[in-house]
């Protein structure tokens, strides 16, 4: 037996290490930062839903489970939650997948590619409030809609969009995708642009349509990303839809266009005074888990598989 | 529109330049009972949050007001924090959070301030307007719109109307020579009124404007004390007459007594619509009396909603409304030195002459206080002037913002009920009675 001339004893200590503790020390502020303004609102959230809290300025007072007991027997949860996946499945296709082909047409850069780049995103540039404003005014009963249909004939048709059951949600909806669409569309477009023209050419050179490319080329290389926007277009729809629903309906026809996200804000900040701050962050939770839920979905099912 | 608001401008300057006068004249004796506070020093200071915006008739009234106590109360300054009228609720709970309330605010005193006084954010004005012998000039009845469980939530400055507008010129075109006072009269002239080309009765479903609306038009079968009961507790479904109110509101809907589409308009879109003479009869407050050009409103008569048969009415019914006033903070209240000199200010505020000038702007409606000089009749305006014979024909009903409930609206449902033709009250009253729940 022979003993090895050079046994390592002890594995050296890695010269770096003592180096990253102290380059971790740096990161403390950030993330007591991190703990303070992005945990505790989300533990504070967790923690109103358990009081009954009538305003900023009252007492509020323990409620245990009050608040979620309240909101299973609440028919307006059930309602809203079918407009809320409504919305949400409604606007989604629309908002990725119809995006995604708007920014596949973007990307090989036909004649006036430019102009439609600047046209598509000029709905993002638009503030919600001044959109609810122009889209109140343009579904009014004296707007602009109206005012066409009767221009062609149609005088007969012409109703209150915003205030009419059957089309309330409808116009919420076409709104959400008029302001949003546009925009993903000159994202998709950029990560398409970044893909490399020769596989495009080798498909083609395959015999591969436009749309065989788009689906079976651009789509799967780029599934990662649609992935990443898929899930922000959903919390955007899920958390978003109060805003727009605030200036156009405030819920309404009756609860036509009652959203969870909208009855969050209908509730913590009241009507006819009275809000229920502990309600509205009660719901806030359903509203957070469907988050969650969703999210883990998306990512499950939308991922790069290559 | 334009050249009118021109007119008010160059008005509201003259009469800014007169306020500083005027009302510097008349402090000298309205702020003499400031020593009614013993012997404490008034405070230097009194924050005031104000919606009154500068620009039209309350705001202008309350720098003038304001600019005019300095000279005569130079040790107290008056800080004037404007804020939109819409933020007023929002801007006091969060100083209020922040530790930083206002003294004094001017707000109207509605279920989104009531539980204030509840919450120790704003102090019962009971004695003080006792004390300091404001509850004697008030006009009757003023004080109830500021009454909640037993206590008085601030010093009322401001009262009004809620009647029926309407346009003589397009009725009288029309072939209706009179205010109608039933509903069939009201029928008869939406028919002529429609086959002239002009709506008739413009109804904004889509917001408070309805509410309101819907809240008057409910209780002419059930009588004050019914309607009372149901704006407190709910109870649609119970109540009969309360059912004959909706049906009836239904019926005008579906007989097309109402704007077309009117459950898209709100209360501003009717106003529009009758200022551009596209409709001929309206609900609007006595604040829309500076909203509307000249020329419509000297053909405005302003009168009651018509009664059905069966009605528990003997006239037309039109809303009397509280406005605006001044809160005082509990705050300020725990402070004999903020007292004092809020008792200044407002000695201040409810002199004659200060009153007067209150009152010189219809957009200020009329003042809260009877006064030799405050009195409406004596307004060259038009539309204060009917305003003070209002009652001659037309009877007061019940004010939805005195009895609902805190926390209710029912405006969503009122724009599905306008909106749905044929809906009934067995549609709409279990509806309603379940915003009741929460």
């Amino acid at each position: 037996m022979t003993t090895p001339a050079s046994a390592p004893t002890r594995r050296p200590r890695h010269p770096a290490r003592g180096g990253n503790g102290a380059l971790a020390a740096f990161t403390v502020p950030s993330l007591v930062w991190y703990l303070l303004f992005m945990m505790g609102p989300l533990v504070a959230m967790f923690v109103i839903a358990t009081l009954n809290w009538g305003s900023i300025a009252a007492h509020p007072k323990f409620a245990g489970l009050a608040n979620f007991a309240k909101l299973l027997a609440d028919e307006r949860i059930g309602t809203a939650l079918i407009n809320t996946g409504i919305h949400l499945f409604a606007t989604l296709p629309f908002q990725v997948l119809g995006a995604f082909m708007i920014g596949y047409f973007l990307a090989q850069r036909p004649p006036g590619h430019r102009i439609f780049r600047v046209v598509l995103f000029i709905p993002a540039l638009i503030s919600t409030a001044q959109l609810g404003t122009m889209f109140s005014v343009v579904l009014g009963p004296d707007g602009l809609v109206n005012g066409l249909l009767n221009l062609v004939g149609l005088g007969d048709h012409m109703r209150a969009w915003l205030a009419d059951t059957h089309t309330a949600l409808l116009c919420v909806i076409l709104v959400s995708i008029w302001n949003g669409m546009g925009f993903n569309a000159v994202l998709f477009s950029a990560r398409l642009a970044s893909i490399d023209q020769s596989i495009y050419e080798a498909a083609e050179l395959d015999g591969a349509s436009h749309w065989r490319r788009l689906w079976f080329v651009a789509f799967p290389i780029s599934l990662d990303f649609v992935s990443v926007m898929t899930m922000l277009q959903f919390l955007w729809s899920l958390f978003g839809s109060a805003a727009l629903i605030l200036i156009l309906t405030e819920g309404g026809p009756g609860q036509a266009t009652s959203t969870l996200s909208w009855l969050v804000y209908r509730f913590a900040f009241g009507v006819n005074g009275s809000p229920l701050i502990g309600y509205s962050q009660a719901i806030g939770i359903l509203l957070f888990l469907l988050g969650v839920v969703g999210l883990v979905i998306i990512r499950r099912f939308i991922k790069q598989r290559y | 529109m334009r050249n009118m608001s021109a007119r008010r401008l160059l008005a509201a300057a003259a009469a800014l330049a007169l306020a500083s006068g005027s009302l510097a004249a008349c402090s000298s004796d309205s702020t003499s009972g400031s020593g009614d506070s013993g012997d404490v020093t008034p405070a230097s200071q009194i924050n005031f949050l104000s919606g009154w915006q500068v620009g039209d008739g309350t705001g202008n009234f309350l720098a003038a007001a304001v600019e005019a106590f300095a000279k005569v109360q130079p040790d107290i300054t008056v800080n004037v924090e404007t804020v939109k009228f819409d933020d007023l609720k929002v801007t006091v709970e969060t100083e209020s959070v922040a530790n930083e309330m206002p003294d004094l605010i001017t707000m109207n005193f509605t279920g989104e301030n009531k539980p204030w006084l509840d919450d120790g954010l704003i102090a019962d004005t009971t004695s003080y307007l006792t004390d300091w012998g404001i509850t004697d000039k008030l006009l009757p009845g003023v004080t109830d719109a500021w009454a909640y469980n037993g206590k008085l939530g601030g010093f009322p400055y401001q009262t009004g109307s809620w009647p029926m507008w309407y346009n003589m010129d397009l009725l009288k075109a029309a072939g209706v020579s009179e205010v109608p006072t039933t509903i069939d009269a009201l029928k008869d002239a939406a028919t002529k009124l429609k086959a002239n080309g002009v709506a008739a009765l413009c109804y904004p479903g889509k917001d408070w404007g309805g509410a309101g609306f819907f809240w008057l038009i409910d209780q002419l079968y059930t009588g004050a004390a019914d309607i009372q009961g149901i704006m407190q507790n709910g109870g649609f479904a119970a109540s009969d007459a309360a059912q004959q109110g909706i049906d009836l509101l239904g019926d005008l809907r579906d007989s097309g007594v109402l704007i077309d589409n009117a459950a898209g308009y709100g209360y501003e879109d009717c106003a529009n619509a009758y200022d551009q003479s596209k409709v001929a009869m309206a609900f609007f407050g006595s604040w829309s009396f500076t909203q509307i050009s000249e020329p419509i409103l000297k053909v405005t008569q302003l009168g009651g909603f018509p009664l059905p048969d069966g009605a528990a009415f003997d006239k037309p019914i039109a809303f009397a409304t509280g406005g605006n006033g001044i809160l005082m903070s509990q705050a300020a209240a725990d402070d004999p030195a903020k007292v004092a000199a809020i008792k200044a200010f407002m000695d201040f505020l409810y002199s004659k002459d200060a009153l007067q000038l209150w009152i010189s702007d219809p957009g200020n409606q009329i003042a809260a206080v009877t006064s030799e000089a405050s009195g409406p009749s004596t307004s060259t305006n038009v539309m204060l002037q009917q305003n003070a014979t209002l009652w001659d024909v037309a009877e007061p009903a019940t004010l939805q913002d005195l009895y609902v409930k805190s926390g209710v609206d029912i405006t969503p449902e009122i724009t599905w009920f306008i909106g749905t033709q044929g809906a009934t009250a067995a549609d709409l009253a279990p509806r309603l009675d379940a915003l009741w729940q929460d």
